[in-house]
């Protein structure tokens, strides 16, 4: 899914001459103007990772000093917005952060705000303590996901896209996913940071946790694209690196699961293996054994075996593509078609993308794509077939 | 014998008791040297206040003196006397008299800039990305005016006041006649350090320097 535009913005995003808009905000009030430095602002779904951004605000005059002068208003909101200003219908603004307050650094006339997104404030609340464990018992993981944010993180309950904190209509994809293929795990927690229970839970189910621009969770078990949502070709970036990581390639996976707390003993113990690749690049394990959650029954941990090994048995390739602004309003997980005529890149070449970082300064975007999440999806060109007898053949 | 060049007097009665200040620019184009600036009566008996001015070929030089008068004057006629040994010609431009208050309240300085190195600039803040296709892509996100005046022989009152408003971070209103028509411009200076801060050789009471001001 992308974020709701206009079809006008998508064409601003495409212009080669364009006058954009940044803003910045604290609560409800605008520092556009002050803002001497705009941000790099990075997003990760590869791990669960809080992202940090720091705005400088010139404050020659002194106006920014309240911070310093009445300390009750530091905590408060922050957001950057890129956009457009339509001639008659006004600013179309997209969200690209948001995020609170958690540090404030006068230096030389300048006021250097730090800031970090929601993710964060999961690493200042716990689950329960030793005295008090809360445990969860044969649940759809998205279930214990949630009530780890919203009773022990303090993020918004509602159930519908209204509410502000979680992307809902993500979630809802997310659990669907669980309830499919009937996968449950149990959970114990006596005392650990929601971050640390959302990445526990995030590795064994091999999601991806992450905040989006809006300032809101969102959450995606990648499965094979059966489409490509856009095209970046040599005309889009500036930049491009490939890297074949001959170190990271994972061909046989073991998952531990049926875990007894008291005992500290795992009942269930199974591995996946793909013999061929082990053969080509050598024995390449990762033993997936988590004491905080864990999977109930054989098949589901026979499932994310397989997963594991499927997606990463061979050293996988990973583009890093620094373009315009083009897909801006996409959104983490999205798929893209990279076209590149030196690497021989079609337009039957497609990739997930699991990292972004804008360049709010220069107005640019990098991505990081993954051909392991892409669910080594594989495209038939047929114009590439002999169709002289009238069959197509596989 | 000096000769004398008569410029009409910009006031027409002076009073006892007031401080006055009589201010503009002259330009010699023949016989540069020292002129005496006087004041007098109508009747060019007694000379009320007098300065001298260094006049240069071909620049503005700004002279100003306060001076006092001890019985109310009617009618005061203004004289530059010039000793040289060749025949004079000078230009005069906006001769003012008036109180010293009003002066210092003004806020105004007419300056002349020397034409080489005087550039105006309209500079874009923006991003450019050359993709590997080769297209241009560019995103501008404003822009702004830039005036570089150089300044030379501006006089010490002058100078200190132009420094003092780049001390003070005031707003300049520039205002330039250019052919008759005015155009005026919001600026502040940008200058690292004072913008007349360089001694106009061999005149200690002169100075050269380089304004630069950008819009706001």
């Amino acid at each position: 899914m992308s974020y709701d535009v206009s079809s006008w913005f998508i064409d601003q995003l495409e212009l080669k001459h364009s006058k954009p808009k940044k803003v910045f905000t604290i609560g409800s009030s605008d520092y556009s103007e002050r803002v001497n430095k705009w941000p790099k602002i990075k997003r990760v779904a590869n791990r669960i990772q809080s992202s940090k951004v720091t705005v400088k605000l010139a404050n020659d005059d002194g106006e920014m000093n309240f911070f310093y002068d009445r300390l009750w208003t530091m905590p408060n909101t922050c957001s950057i917005q890129v956009g457009y200003t339509h001639p008659t219908s006004g600013d179309e603004l997209l969200d690209i952060f948001s995020g609170d307050i958690k540090e404030i650094v006068y230096d030389k006339n300048t006021c250097n705000i730090h800031i970090r997104d929601r993710l964060w404030t999961l690493t200042e609340k716990k689950i329960g303590d030793s005295a008090n464990t809360v445990t969860f018992s044969y649940e759809i993981p998205s279930d214990i996901a949630w009530t780890l944010v919203t009773c022990y993180g303090e993020l918004s309950s509602i159930e519908s896209i209204s509410n502000p904190h979680i992307g809902y209509e993500s979630f809802l994809l997310w659990a669907e996913q669980f309830s499919t293929d009937s996968i449950l795990m149990s959970a114990e927690f006596s005392g650990e940071k929601v971050s640390e229970g959302l990445k526990e839970l995030g590795g064994m189910t091999d999601s991806a946790i992450w905040q989006e621009g809006d300032g809101k969770l969102y959450f995606k078990r990648y499965e094979a694209p059966s489409s490509l949502d856009f095209t970046i070709d040599q005309n889009d970036w500036t930049k491009l690196q490939i890297k074949i990581d001959g170190l990271r390639p994972i061909n046989k996976s073991w998952v531990y699961g049926g875990y007894d707390p008291s005992s500290d003993y795992w009942a269930i113990n199974v591995f996946d293996i793909d013999t061929t690749a082990v053969n080509t690049f050598g024995l390449h394990e990762e033993v997936l054994k988590s004491s905080l959650c864990w999977l109930v029954n054989s098949a589901s941990c026979q499932n994310l075996a397989q997963r594991i090994v499927r997606n990463y048995r061979y050293p996988p390739k990973r583009f890093n593509v620094d373009t315009i602004v083009k897909g801006l309003h996409r959104q983490i997980g999205e798929t893209v078609r990279i076209v590149d005529d030196f690497y021989d890149l079609t337009s039957g070449s497609g990739w997930r993308y699991d990292e972004i970082e804008i360049d709010v300064q220069d107005f640019s975007v990098a991505y990081s794509m993954n051909e392991a999440i892409a669910g080594r999806a594989f495209f038939l060109d047929i114009s590439y077939l002999d169709s002289t007898s009238g069959d197509l053949l596989l | 014998m000096p000769q004398y060049l008569y410029h009409p007097s910009p006031i027409d009665i002076l009073y006892p008791g007031s401080e006055y200040q009589i201010e503009g620019y002259m330009n010699v184009v023949y016989g540069a040297g020292e002129f005496t600036g006087e004041l007098t009566t109508s009747d060019v008996s007694s000379v009320i206040a007098s300065f001298s001015v260094f006049g240069l070929m071909s620049q503005w030089i700004y002279f100003n003196a306060p001076f006092s008068v001890s019985n109310t004057t009617l009618d005061p006629i203004l004289r530059f006397g010039f000793d040289g040994q060749v025949v004079t010609e000078v230009r005069f431009d906006e001769i003012k008299l008036k109180t010293f208050e009003e002066w210092r309240e003004e806020g105004v300085i007419q300056i002349y800039p020397d034409f080489k190195n005087y550039a105006r600039k309209t500079i874009k803040n923006k991003s450019d990305h050359r993709t590997q296709g080769g297209k241009l892509y560019s995103y501008k996100w404003g822009d702004y005016e830039r005036f570089e005046i150089p300044l030379s022989y501006v006089a010490n009152s002058k100078a200190s006041i132009i420094n003092s408003w780049w001390t003070g971070d005031s707003t300049i209103l520039l205002k330039i006649n250019s052919g008759g028509v005015w155009e005026t411009n919001s600026l502040t200076f940008v200058n690292k350090k004072e913008p007349l801060s360089a001694r106009a050789k061999p005149y200690p009471e002169y100075w050269n320097g380089m304004l630069e001001l950008e819009t706001l």
